[in-house]
C-alpha cells in the first residue's frame, strides 16, 4: 500500500512539471493558435543548457534557474521574431498550417543539431545536491523532486498573477481571445506574440532546469516530454492553461501509478491510447470549455 | 403542408436560449425573408435547418421527412442548400472547379458537371472570372459564386445568408434580378437580409426573429406596420422603411 | 495538353527509364537509384491523403510498417510468397487507416497531425514488445532465397528497379485519375474549407476514409518492397516517427498535392542525403536529417506550397499561363 501512496505522490511530483511543460506549449496555442512541434526539442535544448552550466561554469542546479529561463525567453523572442513571425504574416487560414510544418523542420534540425555537438549518449548531473533525500515517515522523496514541485507551483502561480494583474499579460489575453479586436484597442498582436514565445520558451526553460536533476539528457529526449505535453494540453483543453496544469498532473500519476502494474513501455502506449480516446470523444479536453 | 417547416424548434447554447419555440411554414416556390436585429437568431436559424448543428429540441421538416439531427451533407443531397454569411469560395480552385464541387453532387461524369457548372457560370454572370482562383475573387464576384455553387447542387430550396451585405448599390441590384431568376426555376428561396428595401420588393412573406423568438410573420406591408415589429426592431431602423 | 502529346511524352519518359540501368550498372548507383523511386513512390502516396485531400499525416510509418511486417511475417511463420503478404498487408493498411481515420477525421488540422503521430507510436510500441512474433526491437531478418522471383527475392537489383519503376508509374495513374474525378475536386474541397464542402453534400468522412485508404494501400505495397528489397525490418526504421516525418516533408517541400511536387521533394532529399553520406561518410550521425530540417524550414519560409509552385511561379512569369492550380490540367 505504501508503495503506492509513494508512487502516487511521485506521480504528482513529475507532473506539475510535466503540467509547465504543457503550460508553456498551451500559451503558444491559446495567444497565436500555433502548435509547436519543436517544443520537444526545446527542451532538450533548455536542459542541454542546463547541464552545461552545472557542468562547466560548476553552478548549484538550483541556481540554474536564474540563467536559463532567461536565455530560454531570449531563444523563443527571437526565434518568433526572425523566424516563426514572417510565415505567420503569410498565413490567411484560421489554424497556420505553414507554421505547424515550420516547427515540424525546426523540431527535426534541432534534434539532429544537437546529436551532432553533443553526443548520442545520455547524461546527468553530477552534483552532490541531486542525490539528497528527505524521509517522511515511510516515504521517500529526493530533495529535486521536492523541489520541482514546489518551483513549479510557484512558476505557474506567478504566470497567473501575470496574466491577470499586469498590462502585458492583459494584452496577451485580449490577444488570445480576439487578435482584431485587441488590435483596435491598440495592442500591437506580433509584439504580443514575441513577448509570449518568449514567456512560453522561459516557462519551458524552468521545467527543463527542474527536470533534468530527475532525469538524464540526450538529443530525443525532448520527443518523449514533448508528446507528453501535446497529451497533455489536449486532455486539460487546447488554450486552457489550467486545464494544461491538471492534464500534468493526471498524466504524471498515470505515469507513475501505472508503472506498478504495468511495464514502462506500456504506460507510455496508454498515455497514448487515452489520448486517441479524448481527441475522439471530447476534443474540447475534459477542462476546456465548450465552444460553439 | 409545405415545402418546409419548423416545429417548436428550440437551440440553447450553454444555457442561453438562443432559438426558443419558433415554427413556421414555408410553401413551395415563395421567396420568405427572415429579418431581426443583430443576434436575434436568424443565422443559428440557419445553422439548424441546414444541419450544421441539431436543436435542443423540436423537429424540422423538409418535403415532408424530418431533417433534423442529419448531418449537413445528407441534408443537402436532399435538396436543401445554404450558403455562408462569411463567404468560403475553395481559394486554391478556380470558379469553374468551385461550382464542379456542387454539380459533381447528382453526377459523376466530369463531363457533365462542367456543362452544367458553365451553364451557371453563364446564367450568374461570373464567365469573365471563370479561371481565377477563388481566392482572389472581389466581394461581389464571392458572393455570386457562393449562389452558383449551391445552384449547382440542384436544389429544391436555398437558404441565402446576406447575399448583399457589402455590395455597391448597383451590384445589389444585380444580385436582386439574380434572385428572382433562382425563383423562376421553382426554387424556394429563404433569405436572410439587412438591406430592407431589396428584403421588402423580394420577399412574399417575412418573419421577424427578436431575442430567438418569431414575433411576427406575414406580408412586407403587414409586418412594417406590426406594433411589436416597429417596438422591437424597426426602431433603430424605422425611417429605412418608410 | 493533349492526351496524345502525353502519351508521346509517357512512351520517352519510359524509354529513358529502362536505359538507366544501363548507365548505373555498378550495385551501388543502383540501389540509390531504386530508394530514389521507392521514396518517391512514397512521397505521392503520402501526396494523396496529406496533399489532394490536405490532411497532413504524421504516422504513414504505420503502414509501411503493416506491409512489411505482413509480408515477411507470413514468409517466415508460414512460408507464404511475399507477392500474397503484399497484398494482405496492402488490406490490412487500409483497414487500419480507415480505423485510425475514424477518430482522427472528425479533427481538424493539427489534431490529426497528433493522432496519427500517436496512432503510428503505439503500434510502435506493440511490435517492440511481440518478441515472438514480429522479432521485438531487434526486427526481422528475412531468410535469403538468393534468386527466387516468386519469393520476392533476386540477386540482380534490375529486378527491383523494375518493380519499382512499375510501382512508380501506377501511383502517378492513380493520382492522374483521383485528381480528374470527382473524388479528386471533393477532396480539394475539403482541403480549402470543410464546411463549406460539406454543405455542397460532400460527405467528409466517407471522402478522406477513401483517401486514406488508397494512401495506405499504396504505403503499405512500398513496405513490402522495402522489405524484400533489404531483406531486414525493424520498428525503429521502419516504424519510427522519423520515416512518417521523411514521407511528410519530402511531400511538403516538393509540393502538396501536385504529381511532379513530391517527385521533385524524394529526389531532393535522398540525393543530398547520399552526397551526405558520400563526403562525410558516416562520421556524422544525424546530418542527413538536419539538412531536412533546413530545407524543410527555408521552402516554407519563401513558398510555403513548395519547390514545385516557386518554380512554376518563376516560369509563368515568362509564359503567362493559366491557373497553377494542378499540374497537368488544363480546363
Amino acid at each position: 500500500m505504501s508503495i503506492l501512496i509513494q508512487s502516487f505522490l511521485n506521480g504528482i511530483c513529475s507532473g506539475s512539471i510535466y503540467g509547465l511543460i504543457a503550460l508553456s506549449l498551451s500559451l503558444l496555442f491559446g495567444v497565436m493558435k500555433i502548435i509547436n512541434f519543436a517544443h520537444g526539442a526545446f527542451l532538450m535544448m533548455a536542459m542541454y543548457f542546463t547541464l552545461w552550466i552545472c557542468r562547466y561554469l560548476g553552478l548549484h542546479p538550483q541556481l540554474t534557474l536564474l540563467i536559463v529561463p532567461p536565455s530560454m525567453f531570449a531563444v523563443g523572442y527571437l526565434t518568433q521574431r526572425f523566424l516563426i513571425k514572417s510565415i505567420y504574416e503569410k498565413e490567411t487560414a484560421r489554424e497556420p498550417i505553414g507554421v505547424l510544418i515550420f516547427t515540424t523542420g525546426l523540431w527535426i534540425f534541432l534534434d539532429s543539431l544537437f546529436l551532432l555537438f553533443a553526443g548520442p549518449d545520455a547524461q546527468v548531473i553530477k552534483h552532490g545536491y541531486v542525490n539528497q533525500t528527505l524521509v517522511l515517515g515511510d516515504f521517500i522523496f529526493s530533495y529535486t523532486q521536492i523541489f520541482g514541485l514546489l518551483f513549479s507551483v510557484l512558476v505557474g502561480f506567478a504566470f497567473f498573477l501575470f496574466l491577470k494583474k499586469t498590462k502585458t499579460g492583459r494584452a496577451i489575453r485580449a490577444t488570445g481571445q480576439d487578435r482584431e479586436a485587441a488590435s483596435v484597442i491598440g495592442v500591437n498582436s506580433y509584439r504580443i506574440y514575441d513577448i509570449s514565445f518568449g514567456i512560453g520558451m522561459a516557462i519551458l526553460g524552468a521545467a527543463g532546469a527542474l527536470l533534468l536533476p530527475l532525469y538524464s539528457v540526450y538529443p530525443f529526449v525532448g520527443d518523449v516530454f514533448g508528446m507528453r505535453a501535446f497529451v497533455i494540453v489536449v486532455l486539460g483543453g487546447m488554450g486552457s492553461l489550467s486545464g494544461a496544469f491538471w492534464g500534468g498532473l493526471i498524466i504524471g500519476l498515470i505515469e507513475s501509478v501505472g508503472a506498478q502494474f504495468l511495464p514502462a513501455t506500456f504506460t507510455e502506449a496508454l498515455i497514448l491510447i487515452i489520448f486517441l480516446i479524448i481527441l475522439y470523444f471530447k476534443p474540447s479536453g475534459l477542462f476546456g470549455l465548450e465552444s460553439e | 403542408m409545405g415545402i418546409f417547416q419548423f416545429k417548436n424548434v428550440s437551440k440553447v447554447f450553454g444555457g442561453l436560449r438562443a432559438i426558443d419555440d419558433v415554427s413556421f411554414s414555408i410553401d413551395q416556390g415563395e421567396i420568405i425573408g427572415l429579418i431581426g436585429p443583430n443576434g436575434a437568431g436568424k443565422t443559428t436559424i440557419f445553422s439548424l435547418a441546414s444541419g450544421f448543428t441539431p436543436p435542443t429540441s423540436g423537429k424540422i421538416f423538409f418535403k415532408e421527412n424530418r431533417i433534423d439531427g442529419l448531418a449537413s451533407d445528407q441534408i443537402c443531397k436532399k435538396g436543401l442548400c445554404r450558403t455562408f454569411q462569411v463567404v468560403k469560395p475553395f481559394g486554391d480552385m478556380n470558379v469553374l472547379d468551385n461550382i464542379m464541387v456542387g454539380s459533381l453532387l447528382h453526377t459523376a461524369n466530369m463531363k457533365k458537371a462542367q456543362e452544367e457548372a458553365l451553364e451557371i457560370l453563364y446564367t450568374l454572370g461570373l464567365v469573365g472570372v471563370k479561371e481565377q482562383m477563388g481566392k482572389n475573387l472581389t466581394i461581389a464576384d464571392r458572393k455570386r459564386l457562393e449562389i452558383a455553387r449551391a445552384l449547382a447542387t440542384h436544389p429544391k430550396m436555398i437558404l441565402l445568408d446576406e447575399v448583399m451585405a457589402g455590395l455597391t448599390s448597383v451590384e445589389t441590384r444585380e444580385v436582386i434580378e439574380m434572385i428572382r431568376q433562382i425563383q423562376k426555376r421553382n426554387i424556394t428561396i429563404l433569405l436572410i437580409e439587412h438591406i430592407m428595401q431589396a428584403i421588402m420588393s423580394l420577399s412574399d412573406r417575412i418573419i421577424v426573429i427578436h431575442h430567438g423568438q418569431k414575433i411576427s410573420e406575414g406580408n412586407p406591408k403587414a409586418v412594417s406596420n406590426d406594433e411589436q415589429v416597429i417596438k422591437a426592431y424597426l426602431g433603430e431602423e424605422y425611417h429605412e422603411l418608410t | 495538353m493533349s492526351p496524345r502529346t502525353e502519351w508521346i511524352r509517357g512512351i520517352i519518359i519510359l524509354v529513358v527509364l529502362s536505359l538507366l540501368p544501363l548507365i548505373f550498372q555498378n550495385p551501388y548507383t543502383m540501389s540509390i537509384l531504386i530508394l530514389l523511386f521507392l521514396y518517391a513512390y512514397f512521397a505521392l502516396s503520402w501526396n494523396i491523403l496529406g496533399g489532394i485531400a490536405g490532411q497532413l499525416s504524421l504516422g504513414h510509418s504505420a503502414y509501411v510498417g503493416i506491409g512489411a511486417y505482413t509480408s515477411t511475417v507470413l514468409f517466415l511463420q508460414w512460408g507464404i510468397s511475399p507477392w500474397i503478404g503484399m497484398i494482405v498487408g496492402a488490406i490490412f493498411a487500409a483497414f487500419a487507416a480507415i480505423l485510425i481515420g475514424f477518430p482522427c477525421f472528425k479533427l481538424r488540422g493539427a489534431y490529426f497531425s497528433l493522432a496519427t503521430l500517436a496512432a503510428a507510436m503505439i503500434l510502435q510500441i506493440i511490435v517492440e514488445n511481440t518478441n515472438n512474433l514480429l522479432g521485438g526491437p531487434r526486427g526481422l531478418e528475412i531468410t535469403l532465397l538468393k534468386d527466387a522471383p516468386w519469393q520476392f527475392q533476386y540477386t540482380n537489383k534490375l529486378f527491383y528497379y523494375v518493380i519499382v519503376v512499375l510501382l512508380f508509374f501506377s501511383v502517378i495513374g492513380v493520382t492522374r485519375w483521383i485528381l480528374h474525378s470527382r473524388i479528386g475536386y471533393y477532396l480539394n474541397a475539403i482541403k480549402n474549407d470543410q464546411e463549406a464542402a460539406q454543405s455542397l453534400g460532400v460527405n467528409l468522412t466517407r471522402y478522406k476514409s477513401i483517401a486514406a485508404a488508397i494512401s495506405a494501400i499504396f504505403t503499405a505495397i512500398g513496405g513490402t518492397f522495402y522489405a524484400q528489397f533489404v531483406l531486414y525490418i525493424n520498428p525503429e526504421k521502419i516504424i519510427g516517427t522519423n520515416l512518417s516525418i521523411q514521407l511528410a516533408v519530402m511531400c511538403i517541400i516538393g509540393g502538396r498535392g501536385t504529381i511532379l511536387g513530391p517527385i521533385l521533394g524524394a529526389v531532393l532529399l535522398v540525393v543530398s542525403a547520399e552526397l551526405l553520406h558520400l563526403y562525410m561518410g558516416g562520421k556524422m550521425i544525424g546530418l542527413d536529417i538536419m539538412l531536412y530540417g533546413i530545407i524543410l524550414m527555408t521552402v516554407i519560409r519563401f513558398e510555403p506550397q513548395g519547390i514545385y509552385v516557386l518554380i512554376r511561379k518563376f516560369f509563368n512569369r515568362f509564359t503567362r499561363s493559366t491557373s497553377p492550380f494542378r499540374d497537368g490540367r488544363s480546363s
